[in-house]
């Protein structure tokens, strides 16, 4: 057995003591992915250049852990898979809360900010700190299977194959909702539905 | 193209399965050349295939994408 296996075996446990209602699970839960956790901010970050120059990624990462803290007082997932979902979730709400309080209207990074017409997104993508706010919240909308699949796929880099493993479902069925995930996207991005 | 008897969702899931298929192999059909057998579909496929055209930047990992908003 692997490492990564015998840490995801530790967090399935305090999982387990979290959903039977062990309040002390959720401290052990964070503490114990603290370097997961830690580099899925830092991965999450390197979309805000810009913003890493107001707040160090330690910030940002301090914030969305107080934030994962107070959700598992009211959500207990019963996954690792679940538990870093909710992570990523906060996370990005993080990254929208610092991106709007630096660059929205009355932010101290305000005279930098590029103007946004909040229409087409780029072909390479968001092109600007508001853009990738505005993504990331169509992001958190997602239904929850399509959120998972881009989470897999796109911030972790995992082929479709490896995501439906993950995921303990087809190929095909990784496939369709990739495709459904980014239709979404798309109309919500592009035409603000 | 494809199962007749297929649900209309179903078929359409396949041609654009079938259209990013040949995409990937360099050879982009067209929607109305998928939709030969099935205009009805033809509307929806196309929105789809836009859908994937102006999400392809998804298809490279976030790790390994350009960094923008510098």
């Amino acid at each position: 057995m692997g490492t990564s296996d015998v840490v995801a075996g530790r967090l399935q446990m305090w999982l387990d003591r979290l959903q039977a209602g062990d309040e002390s699970a959720r401290d052990e839960l964070i503490t114990h992915s603290c370097e997961r956790l830690r580099s899925l901010a830092r991965k999450m970050m390197r979309k805000y250049r810009r913003l890493q120059r107001w707040e160090e990624t330690d910030d940002i990462f301090q914030d969305a852990v107080l934030r994962l803290h107070r959700s598992l007082q009211d959500l207990k997932p019963e996954s690792v898979r679940q538990f870093f979902g909710l992570a990523a979730t906060q996370i990005r709400r993080t990254l929208i809360d610092f991106a709007r309080r630096h660059f929205g209207p009355e932010g101290i990074g305000a005279q930098e900010f590029v103007g946004f017409e909040a229409a087409e997104v780029a072909a390479d993508g968001p092109v600007d700190l508001q853009q990738w706010a505005e993504f990331y919240e169509v992001l958190d909308n997602l239904p929850a299977e399509e959120r998972a699949v881009v989470d897999l796929l796109w911030f972790e880099g995992l082929t479709q194959a490896e995501a439906a493993i993950a995921l303990g479902v087809s190929v095909s069925t990784i496939r369709r909702t990739w495709y459904s995930a980014r239709y979404f996207l798309y109309k919500a991005l592009r035409h603000g539905q | 193209m494809g199962n007749d008897d297929a649900a209309p969702g179903d078929k359409l899931q396949r041609l654009l399965e079938l259209w990013d298929d040949m995409r990937d192999q360099g050879r982009e059909p067209t929607a109305e050349e998928l939709c030969a057998d099935c205009p009805e579909l033809l509307d929806e496929l196309k929105q789809r295939i836009a859908a994937l055209k102006a999400t392809n930047w998804l298809e490279k990992p976030h790790n390994n994408n350009n960094v923008h908003g510098q």
